[in-house]
């Protein structure tokens, strides 16, 4: 979009239209050869993409949303019922599980954000030292991060698994008692949050490794003249001067987290139960029973993705608060 | 919107190769290890155990004459949901009839389980739909309305299918809205299965597995108590909870004599009282005898691994328990709790709408669905129970031997009488295993909420829901 706004930087009033038409006259920088329409040219192929990729489907969810239809069935107008009933307290079957499934989102994002953040700094402060075989230390971390949520899921699944799972039956043997990690509260929440942990810490620590072999090595030199030990050089200058990819890496988490859905689809199904519909639950789990699950309810998905789209959107302008007052 | 942001973005390659090479032998490994995780219970090759034939037991192949083979060549796909060892004996029946029948010849796809209708509902608005089908009977009426399957009213009347050749129950699930939908090939029922070395250490009769409430529930505790195994797990929770508490449910359901719903599907009525006393039942189970609470699929790897004695599982674990527990395993009926019944599915196979479009194509497909029929003992020994009468009472199915499934299959087959199924509704199987349906209310009784509380909070759910689909689908 802003290659738009550089390549034509005319100021006449004309419409877009007749400046498309009749070209922009009394542009000064304009060349021989050079169309008006050259700069929407340009964007053409990524607005083409855009459009059949992110456009359409989104105006298509919207229409879907105001309508009751399945995979194959375009179902009659039904205005704004799913939406209704997605708002409406006293419905029964979709109002609580609905909210109840965006509560555990946001448990989520609380509790995982930070451990995300935190571990991976920390990892990346270790593998920031001068220590034998490190490359192969920042291949192994970073190793699980390479493979796909299935594989994760299964794994952690056999992991924690009642009765022959590799963390239930070590700590039966060793301390002879060991949670039902899956089936009950707080375990299987902590249970995905070991297997995401496991899962993508190694992103954040190569983003956050990147920020610290940026800083300059006279900083922490001088800082060391001057007598600071290795905390306060890490508070004082690392943390400082990686705020900007901090910041960035929180925004990614915050947005990741909120997309989890295949570590309890495989892992806990969302369990355990509770009348809400599962307390480990996430709201796009939810979305996908929903659509494409048991009755395929595609309306009423399409209804609740817009809702979470919306919400997202929220949280996303919150970020760009938080990086615009930064700049600033 | 499933994708996830965890999904690995392209990585700018800039480490040399040495990094790419670790990662590529690395995902390789992953790739492998799943593979192995997901398809251990997958790789027996079919006929190896039970010789093909190419013999129904009433005679040669299709030859009650009712049905004949297409005047021209035609070739006709199939698209079954049998990704397990039954998809290799499904392919044997179908090579067979193909060398019968030169004139019409079946390619059959496989397709996976969870995906099936989103599949058969994406190629039917490519028009690229198979022409015959498998499916589970309650899949039949969202497809006919979907445009996807059509009716056999015709095929029926022909080869005089009725209910006098097959279980009257697994007849009448094959219909909706009055029409033929479906032609039944099998039930498959949940089963007792128990492992008799676990019997014997317990000091109980390995031949005599439990068939009531009082020597179910003294199994259970022999076993607790003299060996290291549980006597028997409840599911409580888990990624497919909700199904396996749900058919462990309808059995019991069925036994006190439950129904779904009214007759002119206006109300959900799992909370009646033979539902009530079904979800308490299995709640007893776990606070009263001692049953672990665990979560799904943890019952049936601990029944494999010789760590739980008895386990009530869908039919389609036999090759599974077989595999693992091999002379040491027992199949029974489930014991009558509450009298004589069980939870069951039925495949059927259906004609779809590029099926009937052409006329040859048409006699093709009633000739081979009918030719299928006809030989279902073959498909007995993929581990389903054959849906047509004279086949369960053919002398090759009752004194069926030898190292295959089919006499485990046998020993069940009686059950084929008394399963009892959902109603054939579109979405009918939500009752039972949706949000808020029977299932789901179960792991919730079974983690200590009151019975007759949530069963009638759910069943009020389901009304809703049912009555939604009533006016959406008219009927």
């Amino acid at each position: 979009m802003s290659s738009m706004a550089a390549a034509s930087p005319s100021r006449n009033k004309r419409g877009l239209l007749s400046r498309i038409v009749w070209g922009s006259g009394n542009d000064r920088r304009r060349r021989i050869g050079e169309s008006p329409i050259t700069p929407y040219l340009f964007i053409l192929p990524h607005f083409a993409i855009f459009s059949a990729f992110i456009l359409f489907p989104f105006f298509l969810g919207v229409w879907i949303s105001l309508h009751d239809s399945t995979a194959l069935r375009d179902g009659p107008f039904v205005g704004l019922r799913w939406y209704q009933q997605l708002f409406d307290p006293s419905n029964r079957t979709q109002f609580p599980r609905f909210w109840n499934s965006v509560w555990n989102t946001i448990i989520f994002v609380i509790i995982s954000t930070p451990l995300l953040i935190g571990f991976g700094l920390a990892l990346a402060a270790l593998l920031n030292q001068r220590l034998r075989g490190r490359n192969i230390f920042r291949a192994i971390y970073f190793v699980p991060w390479t493979l796909s949520v299935s594989v994760i899921g299964l794994t952690w699944w056999w992991m924690f698994n009642g009765n022959a799972g590799f963390v239930t039956m070590f700590m039966s043997d060793t301390f002879g008692w060991s949670p039902n990690w899956l089936a009950t509260n707080p375990w299987a929440w902590i249970s995905i949050l070991v297997a995401t942990l496991w899962w993508t810490i190694g992103f954040n620590t190569i983003i956050l490794l990147a920020g610290m072999q940026a800083i300059a090595v006279d900083l922490y030199e001088a800082a060391s003249i001057d007598g600071a030990n290795k905390w306060q050089q890490f508070r004082s200058i690392t943390l400082p001067s990686l705020r900007p990819i901090l910041l960035l890496v929180i925004t990614l988490q915050v947005i990741a987290s909120f997309q989890l859905v295949g570590q309890p689809q495989l892992m806990t199904g969302g369990g355990p139960p509770s009348e809400l519909g599962g307390e480990t639950a996430p709201v796009l789990l939810h979305v996908f029973n929903t659509g494409f699950g048991g009755r395929r309810e595609l309306s009423l998905a399409a209804a609740m993705a817009l809702i979470v789209a919306a919400i997202m959107i929220v949280v996303s302008i919150i970020n760009f608060r938080l990086f615009s007052s930064e700049r600033s | 919107m499933q994708a996830s942001i965890f999904d690995p973005p392209v990585e700018s390659g800039r480490r040399g190769t040495g990094r790419v090479r670790l990662v590529a032998a690395l995902s390789l490994f992953a790739l492998i290890f799943t593979a192995c995780t997901g398809g251990g219970d997958g790789s027996e090759a079919p006929g190896e155990s039970e010789p093909a034939t190419s013999q129904g037991p009433g005679g040669s192949g299709g030859a009650t004459g009712a049905f004949q083979p297409p005047s021209e060549n035609v070739e006709l796909t199939l698209w079954n949901p049998f990704t397990g060892p039954d998809g290799d004996f499904f392919q044997q029946i179908v090579d067979d009839f193909n060398s019968a029948t030169p004139a019409c010849q079946i390619t059959v796809e496989t397709k996976v389980g969870g995906e099936y209708a989103a599949q058969l509902e994406a190629a039917a608005s490519a028009n690229e739909l198979p022409h015959v089908i498998a499916a589970g009977y309650d899949a039949l009426p969202g497809h006919v309305e979907n445009g996807i399957v059509v009716a056999i009213d015709d095929f029926a009347e022909q080869g005089g299918y009725g209910p006098d050749l097959f279980p009257e129950a697994i007849w009448n699930a094959g219909e909706w809205k009055g029409q033929r939908v479906g032609i039944p090939i099998d039930t498959h029922t949940m089963n007792l299965y128990y492992n008799k070395a676990l019997f014997e250490e317990a000091g109980l009769d390995p031949e005599s597995p439990p068939t009531d409430e009082a020597s179910f529930e003294e199994a259970i505790t022999a076993i607790s108590e003299n060996t290291d195994a549980s006597g028997y797990q409840v599911v409580g929770s888990g990624p497919g909870g909700n199904f396996l508490a749900g058919i462990q449910f309808a059995a019991l359901f069925y036994q006190g004599g439950g129904e779904w719903t009214n007759e002119d599907f206006t109300e959900v009525t799992f909370n009646s009282e033979a539902g009530v006393q079904a979800a308490e039942y299995i709640a007893h189970l776990a606070a009263d005898l001692d049953a672990p609470v665990v979560e799904s699929d943890a019952e049936i790897n601990a029944f494999q691994q010789g760590e739980n004695g008895m386990v009530m599982s869908g039919i389609w674990e036999t090759t599974r328990y077989n595999d693992a527990l091999g002379e040491d395993l027992g199949v029974a009926p489930i014991p009558s709790i509450f009298g004589d019944g069980t939870w069951g599915g039925s495949h059927n196979l259906a004609l779809t709408s590029a099926g009937a479009e052409d006329e040859n194509t048409k006699v093709c497909a009633y000739y081979f669905m009918d030719w299928f029929s006809q030989n279902s003992l073959q498909w007995g020994a993929a581990g389903q129970i054959p849906a047509r009468n004279e086949v369960r009472e053919s002398d090759e199915f009752q004194n069926a031997s030898g190292d295959g499934l089919l006499p485990l299959i046998a020993q069940v087959a009686p059950l084929a009488d008394s399963v009892k199924f959902l109603p054939t509704i579109p979405a009918g199987g939500d009752i039972l295993f949706g949000p808020q349906g029977a299932g789901e209310a179960t792991t919730l009784v079974v983690g200590g909420s009151e019975a007759q509380q949530i069963l009638d909070e759910f069943a009020a759910a389901q009304t809703e829901i049912l009555l939604q689909n009533k006016e959406r689908y008219d009927f």
